[in-house]
Parts: structure tokens; sequence; C-alpha cells
């Protein structure tokens, strides 16, 4: 997220940590030969007989491809980052039918997992596409209905659901919550080479993958308290060697940020717009007292005099242990 | 009756399983398709075993097996066998086997042989070595004339894509 950050403004704020999402491809053609392919094969010889060339065909052997089911589930969404009580906190999964039949899918939720300190709880419906594509949870996404609504898809193909939870009340701060969203072929599951005679797409036997053509994949909630704190101090130099803010003075601000409490803030970015009747100092930018250029390259921070002029140094991800970080640069006085 | 006609239908079915016959001539030529499996034995060891290949799925290995009979009354020289290799087939390296006999392989639908590591194909404008993928044809050629009621086999693996 971007903190806008106003002149001379000090303060404190409770922030919210955004959900980065990364768009998943499925490989093409990695499922193999589609289910159903019959496979044909002709030998032939040619010989001499008297010298007369001669050549013959054999007999036609055929092979059918079975169905294989196969299924991956991926977490997309980091850790997230809750408070007691919240509710529809969002888990995003992608599931991507490894097979090579068209298949459908079933969806379950587990919130009953051991190994972590509290169990979230399912929303009703709890399991959404994500209809719009947006790649996170939206009002647009519609429920899944177990049974009649299980998706269809096709070898290679993903689809995107989101898992619902809220977080109970009277948690505390650290405690975790996991939630495991399940994928299971609606021909069957079971241990791999188990045979669904008959069963898989168009009529062809159908044969259970590597993944038993099942897969779970589990997100995690964090109840966190993580703030952002974030300070602006000014220093005036004025061309006398005084600190009259006067035409041709010099403002060096001094702006730190820190986070404090437990869990991640992710993907932190500094904006600082440049005053009204003054001007960036070119290459007065710092970041820890270490050197950051003008242009949008490899380092953190960046000077853009248009549209509106300002800084912006890019922190990432920040957790309390990282310290404060301290952003300096400088402007004149028109 | 009733007995009558099941065994009528069973002999039915019997002569609709059974294989295409080969084609009439000199040398019967057959072919067979089977799968490996690994299967524990008896004695706990993991052994591969060759059985009919109803079903396969992709990663799948099947051998096809090609076996030849001079039926004539006499040899038959320069005889030369080929099969295609299917494009859902990747042929597995150092597979072909036949006695008595030199193999090469085609990337070109079977219009030119040679060996494996001669083959070359055309891919954005450059010519780059061919890879299984990219294989036709395999083609086995006798080194003698094949006497009368004499016979052999070639044989190769090849994995299902």
């Amino acid at each position: 997220m971007t903190i806008r950050i106003g002149v001379c403004a000090t303060g404190t704020r409770r922030f919210l940590a955004l959900i980065a999402l990364a768009m998943l491809s499925a490989g093409a053609g990695a499922a193999g030969t589609l289910a159903g392919t019959d496979i044909a094969n002709t030998a032939s010889v040619s010989y001499e007989l008297d010298g007369n060339p001669v050549t013959q065909d054999s007999n036609t052997v055929t092979i059918s491809v079975a169905e294989i089911l196969d299924v991956t589930v991926v977490l997309v969404s980091p850790q997230q980052s809750v408070s007691p009580g919240d509710t529809a906190q969002a888990l995003v999964f992608t599931v991507t039918n490894t097979g090579n039949g068209q298949e459908s899918f079933t969806f379950s939720v587990d919130n009953a997992l051991a190994g972590d300190d509290f169990d979230p709880i399912a929303a009703n419906p709890n399991i959404y596409f994500d209809s719009d594509a947006s790649g996170d949870f939206s009002a647009a996404d519609t429920p899944y209905v177990p049974g009649s609504g299980d998706p269809d898809l096709a070898p290679d193909a993903a689809i995107t659901l989101i898992v619902v939870n809220d977080i109970p009340t009277g948690l505390a701060n650290g405690d975790r919550g996991t939630s495991a969203l399940t994928a299971v072929a609606a021909t069957g599951s079971g241990a791999p080479g188990t045979l669904f005679a008959g069963a898989g797409a168009g009529g062809v036997d159908a044969v259970a993958g590597a993944s038993g053509a099942t897969a779970t994949a589990t997100g995690e909630y964090l109840v966190s308290d993580v703030a952002l704190v974030l300070n602006k101090a000014a220093l005036v130099l004025d061309p006398f060697g005084g600190d009259q803010p006067v035409p041709g003075a010099t403002i060096r601000y001094t702006v730190t940020a820190e986070v404090t409490g437990t869990g991640t803030a992710v993907a932190v970015a500094v904006e600082d717009q440049i005053p009204a009747n003054t001007s960036y100092v070119p290459g007065s930018l710092s970041l820890n007292a270490a050197g950051l250029s003008d242009a949008a390259d490899g380092d953190a921070g960046v000077y853009e005099a248009a549209p509106t002029p300002l800084v912006r140094v890019t922190l990432g991800d920040l957790v309390a242990a990282d310290g404060v970080q301290t952003i300096t640069f400088e402007v004149l006085i028109d | 009756m009733n007995r009558a006609l099941t065994l009528l239908a069973a002999v039915l079915s019997l002569s609709l399983a059974a294989p295409a016959l080969a084609q009439e001539g000199k040398i019967e030529l057959k072919s067979v398709v089977e799968k490996e499996v690994r299967v524990v034995n008896d004695a706990g060891e993991e052994v591969v075993q060759l059985v009919t290949a109803d079903k396969v799925v992709p990663g799948d290995v099947v051998i096809y097996t090609v076996t030849y009979t001079n039926v004539a009354d006499q040899a038959v020289d320069n005889v030369v066998i080929t099969n295609p290799i299917n494009d859902a087939l990747s042929y597995v390296v150092d597979s072909a086997f036949a006695p008595g006999a030199d193999v090469s392989f085609s990337v070109d639908g079977g219009a030119s042989f040679d060996v494996l590591d001669a083959l070359t194909i055309e891919r954005d404008g450059t010519s780059i070595a061919a890879g299984v993928d990219d294989l036709t044809h395999i083609r086995w050629i006798l080194r003698e004339p094949l006497d009368p009621g004499a016979q052999g086999f070639a044989r190769f693996r090849a994995r299902l894509n």
C-alpha cells in the first residue's frame, strides 16, 4: 500500500494490509494426450521376391488413451492479517485440472485443522468463484453450490476460488488460524492407479493419477495489531547561515516509518508531495543514509516531476524487527 | 435353446475380439502393442511385466513388437520393416531392438531415414538435432535374406505424451 503524507504531517495511523495477488498461468499441454484418443499402429514390410518389389501391411493395433484424474490446488493469498471479530476474510486459491480429460471437481473447506491457535468460522456460503476475475473477493463473485455447481474444467484449465471465513472474537495477538480448500475429481478419487472403469470423459476408463485425484492447500490468518507509524520533520537552512524560510533557503525533510505490533505490513511505500512554491533538489533522496537515484530504476526511490511533483520510496514488506526506516530529501524555496 | 444362443454369442464375441488378420503375402507380419507395468513379485522384488495395452494414460510406456515370418517356399531379399511413430508417442531412446537388422529413423514422414544422431529438423530457420518427439517413423533393414520358414521380430518402446 502507499501511504500519502502531507507536508509536516505527523501521526500514527492504523493501516490495512493489502493482498498482493499473483496470476497463475497453467503450462500449455502439460496434461498430455487427451483422454479418448485412439492411437492406431500399422507396420509395413517391403521385400524383393525374384527381383520384384512387394509391400505388405500388418494388422492394425489400437490403444485407447484412458482418462488420468489429477488436480492441483495452490494457495495464492499471502498470510492474512486479521483482527478478532473480522468478517468475510478471504483466501484465494487456484485449482487446475492437471488430468487429460474434461472433469468436474467438487470443493470443500476444512477449518478444524490441527496445529493452529483458532478455527476460522466458515461464512455462509463459504466458497465463491472469482466471477469478475479480480483475483480477490468482491461483490460480483458468485457462490459455489456443491453438486449442481461443480465446475467442469478442460485439461490444463484453471479456476480461481475464494474461501471466505469470519474470525472469532476473543483472540490474542499473534494467534494463527488455518483454513484448507480441498478439490476432488467428480469421477472419483483414491490411491494412484485406482481404476474407474468406463467412468471417464466420453465413457473411457479413468485412473487416479499421482495426486490421487484430490488436492488440498491451506491458507492462514494471523491475528495482528500491526501498525505503521510515520513521522516527518523539517529543517530549514537559509543562504545566510540561519534557519529562515526565505527564497533560496533549503528545507531538509526527514520522514521515518516504523512498523509496530505483530505481523507484516505488506508492500509499504511512502509517497510525499513536493510542497507548492518549492523545487525538489535533484539527487537529494536517501533511505537509511544511502543515496537513491531520482530515476525509476532498480533502487527503492524515485522522484516524479509530473503530474504532481513527489518523491516515492518503496519499502516492501516490513515487520517490527526491521526497525525505523529513515527517508530524507531536500527542497529549495522558490 | 438358451444355452445354444449363449454359446453362439460367445463365439461371435471371440471372433470380434480377434485382431484383424494380416494381409496375405509371402511374409506374415503381425503387430502387437503391450504396456510395461511394475509389479512386486512373491519374492518382494519389483519386476517389469508386459500386459495388454488396453488402457494407457500419459506417461505410460508401451512396447510395439512386429513379428515377421517368411511363409513363402523361397528366400526373400532386402526385407525392410517400417513402423510409424504416432504424434502422441515419444520414442524411448535406445529401445529399438531387432536381431540381425539395422535401425534408422525418419523425421519427414518416412521420406528419408538415418541414424538418430544424424537427424536434424528446422526450427525457427535453424537446423537443430532431432529429438524423440520429432521422429515420425522407425525402420529396420534386415542384413541377410530371409529364408523360407525363418522368422524374427523388431521392437521399440514409446512413452505416451
